[in-house]
């Protein structure tokens, strides 16, 4: 396999192929960076490019693209609070903060140095052990999507970190919202109240606009008439990069946990990268000292949101290249693209054409480095963009976004969905109902109701529903998984309170304590 | 203890009421709507309006208990921004069909440049803001239509 | 006779200003709406096509995706645009049959979409894992005798060809089998893989893709499917059951005949092409090649086989 790796490596330094390798990191990452455009879409504009090309060139060039993207996303969720993809959702939560505190720099490099750390361990397990991993991915069936479905819901417990009440019952109305369309499953149209451009359900990104770019933009730029987007300026320079990737190296198990995360993630087929960035930022706070620093502008919330996210990539293309189940939509269009060129996946992608194959995951692989590379001085650019005073920024950000919603499914509807959703975001926001659980809700909607319907379904024929659901062992884990992450923010409230009491104890109460230091 | 020094402009309101409120309301919309669906379709449906409804429930009840007051806008000036705000969008999505991509984006750009601006219709203003409108909105109309080959709506006025 | 003169001069002059309008077809580029996302079938035929199509017609040809519902957003798109010729969709049968039927109204009606050509099918197939109990297509229906219920095929969608393929072979049967259906033919088949359903309705691509791991008990074609010929067909097992995904292009309504010729003759240059039906075949797909006519007829003879199917089976 070695043998293999060395000429991969070679083919992607061949000029022509390198050459088109940093082109496709460049449209993937302004692909990933621009709201309403999305990784599936830019492979599925350029898979015709690649046609004239020859199959390694071609694979290369989309590979670029590919992990461009999962990096581009971070820029508009650091910058304007608005994912760049789906799969950059967590990136918001404590990237848009950072830029808020005038460290944009510190967020967009630290998420450039992550993209690539999660892609360099994802390629390692793919190219060394993808097809066994496949055989398991194989094994999830729908009682293991459900319990999937159900931890990520549990999630909210962690971000709705003020009422759990208000959170759960965002997520429910994010189902809610999933349910619109045709019912994937039993083939009825549900809640579309007449609008037939409904039927094909509300289109994620287009609600995640509307739930993250445009509150923000009524509320302070319209609202308080904020003359910048951000409350500090920021200031780029050279030492912040270097700063960042030291604070980053000094936390391998950050990182490592998020790029695990991610590649299980992404191998699971459809379970999609996009609850890969959250999954793994609740974990961050789970196993952090000071889970109280994440939401306010922490390097380690954007490490481990884009560092997760991006090894979901390769993950995803696991079950692609050993049985041809894409574990995600640019995993789909990377599947047409093998299969226009001749290649079917399966066990004659590692022998017959191995040299593509390995060139296109040294692709992956030297995209990942490049990433880190083009990320880092980038930021210089890129974090200037919000200095731009918001007059000027704030029209231009909306007309993109309407843009790239109308762009997506070439419906008008969509537009007035977003503005829609920028209304409830923005009202959602004063009442201090957090939209991210109601994001969190339309994400996770269709998999419980998959994983539940079809369970209902085999379950009837074997004998008994609730058996066929819990009495499995991956199943089983995942419903340990669920209790545990349901009742550790009690564990942890209940362990704070138990510092708290010891520290008074020894000290005297907060009160005198206060009163002491003043 | 309350804040008597700012001035009671807007009123206090109780988050927890209105979302518990909006919430039942929504469930009762849902559950009218799906009665006829098939079995498949409906279950998932069913399970999450039966969380829906006690969750607003128990919102409801937390709000009559120990409510979260919010204030909804700071000022009056606030609100009469935001409103405005959303009346040029609103205005913008209207006539997108109507007279199509490039002109209603140009329009919009350019009021909603000239409201932000803290001085307003001073000759320069209005230059800048012109330019700039077209230059902006130009450049990504090109790379979306003619590049990228993405269809923008045009203008039903127009054809 | 100068009256007649100057009727065959106005009739000439009419003629010759009529025939630019006819001759000039396709002048402007051709959009291709895909009714699905980038990657699946549909729009890898549409890739593979375009190249073709543009210098068959001479004009650039767009391909445009417009997902949801199935495909039906895209098709209730088709209809409302311009019958000029200059937007056409794929359709795919049985979608475009099963769709009005089942939901009542999809936004379109199958009689409304105006077909050009069909050039794909893909055969559907009944398959167990080589190492299932069923060695053929009798213990299968033996078991469901004697367990109703118990048994459980996979497929793609509801109300779709998988779905029924296999309300129809149920009921010529007489067994009663549980269907799950699962978004989209890759994940039926990874459900089928990973032991997670009995027996699967598959697309003949996807059999072909696996065929080591798998038994095919029978093809819903009327010849045995040439990339596995030892595969039984169902009709030669007794049971009338012909199921396939079939794939083509479609225009508006009131889209003039001529347009409608110069597209079929495009598409069934492309559909004739040896290197493409070679490709197809390799792929695991059956390359054929029905015009507008004959699309037309063939659609409307599956619409009066599956009315009563669907009437019967949706509650």
């Amino acid at each position: 396999m070695f043998d293999f790796a060395l000429t991969g490596l070679y083919q992607v330094f061949i000029p022509g192929n390198f050459l088109v390798l940093c082109i496709g990191v460049f449209m993937g990452i302004t692909f990933g960076a621009l709201p309403g455009l999305t990784a599936t879409m830019g492979l599925a504009l350029l898979v015709p490019f690649t046609f004239t090309m020859s199959p390694s060139a071609g694979l290369i060039m989309l590979a670029g693209i590919y992990v461009g993207a999962m990096y581009g996303d971070a820029i508009p969720a650091i910058l304007i609070n608005t994912p760049g993809t789906p799969a950059a959702i967590a990136t918001t939560f404590d990237g848009f903060p950072l830029a808020q505190k005038g460290m944009a720099q510190h967020g967009l490099v630290a998420a450039a140095v992550a993209s690539s750390f999660g892609s360099l361990v994802a390629n390692v397990v793919l190219a060394a052990a993808a097809p066994p991993l496949a055989e398991i991915s194989l094994k999830f069936g729908p009682p293991e999507y459900f319990w999937l479905g159900i931890f990520g819901l549990t999630i909210i417990s962690t971000l709705s970190s003020g009422s759990l009440i208000k959170g759960f019952l965002a997520g429910c109305i994010g189902m809610i919202l999933s349910a619109v369309g045709m019912a994937e499953l039993g083939g009825d149209i549900r809640l579309t109240f007449g609008f037939t451009e409904l039927q094909g359900g509300i289109e994620l990104i287009v609600a995640l606009i509307g739930f993250f770019c445009l509150p923000e933009i009524l509320s302070s730029v319209i609202g308080q008439r904020r003359a910048a987007y951000a409350e500090k300026m920021t200031k780029p320079s050279l030492d912040v990069i270097w700063q960042v990737i030291t604070a980053l190296f000094r936390r391998p198990t950050l990182m490592f946990r998020s790029a695990t995360i991610g590649t299980i993630i992404g191998f699971a087929p459809g379970a999609g990268g996009n609850i890969a960035s959250m999954v793994s930022y609740n974990e961050a706070i789970r196993w952090d000292k000071h889970p109280e620093e994440y939401g306010k502008g922490t390097i380690k919330g954007v490490a481990a949101s884009e560092a997760a996210n991006s090894a979901m990539a390769p993950g995803s293309l696991i079950p692609l290249l050993t049985l041809g189940i894409p574990g995600s939509p640019p995993a789909a269009v990377i599947l047409g693209a093998l299969m226009l060129h001749g290649m079917r996946p399966g066990a004659e992608l590692f022998t017959d054409y191995a040299d593509i194959t390995f060139a296109f995951i040294m692709g992956l692989l030297v995209a990942a480095f490049l990433v880190t590379i083009i990320g880092s001085f980038g930021s210089f650019v890129f974090s200037r963009i919000i200095n731009i005073p918001s007059r000027y920024l704030a029209p231009a950000i909306v007309f993109m976004t309407v843009l790239g919603s109308y762009a997506i499914r070439n419906n008008m509807l969509d537009v007035w969905i977003m503005f829609i959703f920028g209304i409830i975001g923005y009202v959602s926001n004063k009442l201090k109902f957090h939209p991210a659980p109601i994001v969190l809700g339309l994400i996770l909607g269709p998999f419980v109701e998959e994983g539940l319907v079809q369970s209902i379904l085999a379950g009837k024929a074997a004998g008994g529903t609730f058996q066929y659901m819990v009495y499995r062992p991956i199943s089983g884990v995942l419903i340990f998984l669920c209790i545990m992450s349901l009742l550790w923010p009690l564990f942890a409230a209940w362990r704070s309170k138990q510092k708290e009491a010891k520290v008074t104890e020894l000290t005297g109460s907060k009160a005198e304590r206060d009163v002491r230091d003043a | 203890m309350p804040d008597m020094s700012a001035p009671q402009s807007t009123k206090q309101l109780n988050a927890d009421l209105i979302v518990g409120a909006i919430s039942l309301g929504l469930a009762a919309l849902v559950f009218f709507s799906t009665r006829e669906l098939s079995e498949l379709g409906g279950v998932f449906v069913d399970y999450i309006l039966v969380a829906l409804t006690a969750l607003a429930a128990l919102t409801i009840i937390k709000g009559f208990i120990k409510p979260e007051r919010i204030e909804f806008f700071e000022s009056a000036i606030e609100r009469n921004n935001v409103l405005v705000g959303i009346g040029i969008l609103l205005l913008y999505l209207i006539f997108l069909p109507m007279i199509g991509f490039l002109p209603a984006s140009y329009a919009f750009y350019f009021c909603f440049n000239m409201y932000l601006a803290d001085e307003r219709f001073t000759t320069k203003n209005i230059l800048s803001s012109a330019a700039l409108t077209i230059v902006v909105v130009t450049a990504f109309y090109f790379i979306f239509h003619n590049f990228l080959e993405v269809p923008l709506p045009e203008g039903k006025w127009f054809e | 006779m100068k009256k007649l003169a100057t009727i065959v001069f106005v009739v000439l002059c009419v003629c010759t200003l009529a025939i630019p309008a006819l001759a000039g077809y396709p002048e402007k580029p051709i959009t291709y709406q895909i009714p699905f996302g980038p990657g699946g079938q549909s729009d890898l035929e549409a890739r593979r096509q375009q190249p073709l199509l543009e210098k068959a017609l001479g004009v650039k040809v767009i391909v445009q995706y417009k997902p949801g519902g199935g495909g039906s957003i895209g098709w209730a798109n088709l209809i409302s645009q311009k019958p000029d010729g200059y937007f056409i969709s794929g359709i795919n049968i049985p979608h475009i049959v099963l769709q009005p039927l089942a939901r009542g109204n999809a936004g379109y009606e199958t009689d409304q979409l105006k077909p050009i050509a069909l050039f794909q099918a893909t055969p559907i197939g009944l398959a167990v894992l080589k190492d299932s109990p069923f060695k053929n297509l009798k213990d299968l229906v033996t078991y469901a005798k004697e367990n109703p219920d118990a048994i459980v095929c996979g497929g793609s969608g509801t109300w779709s060809g998988h779905h029924i393929a296999h309300l129809q072979f149920s009921k010529a049967a007489g067994i009663k089998m549980t269907y799950i259906p699962s978004k989209g033919a890759a994940k039926s088949v990874a459900a089928f893989l990973g032991g997670h359903v009995m027996a699967l309705w598959g697309n003949s691509n996807d059999l072909v893709q696996h065929a080591d791991k798998i038994r095919v008990l029978a093809f819903g074609t009327r010849e045995p499917f040439p990339n596995m010929p030892d595969a039984p067909t169902f009709e030669s097992l007794g049971y009338k059951i012909y199921a396939s995904i079939d794939r083509g292009a479609g225009a508006p309504p009131e889209t003039p005949d001529e347009v409608i010729q110069v597209l079929e003759k495009a598409f069934l240059g492309i559909a004739n092409d040896p290197k493409v039906k070679e490709q197809m075949k390799k792929d695991g797909f059956v390359p054929i090649a029905m015009g507008a006519a004959e699309s037309k007829a063939y659609i409307a003879e599956k619409v009066v086989e599956w009315a009563p199917v669907v009437k019967e089976f949706k509650k």
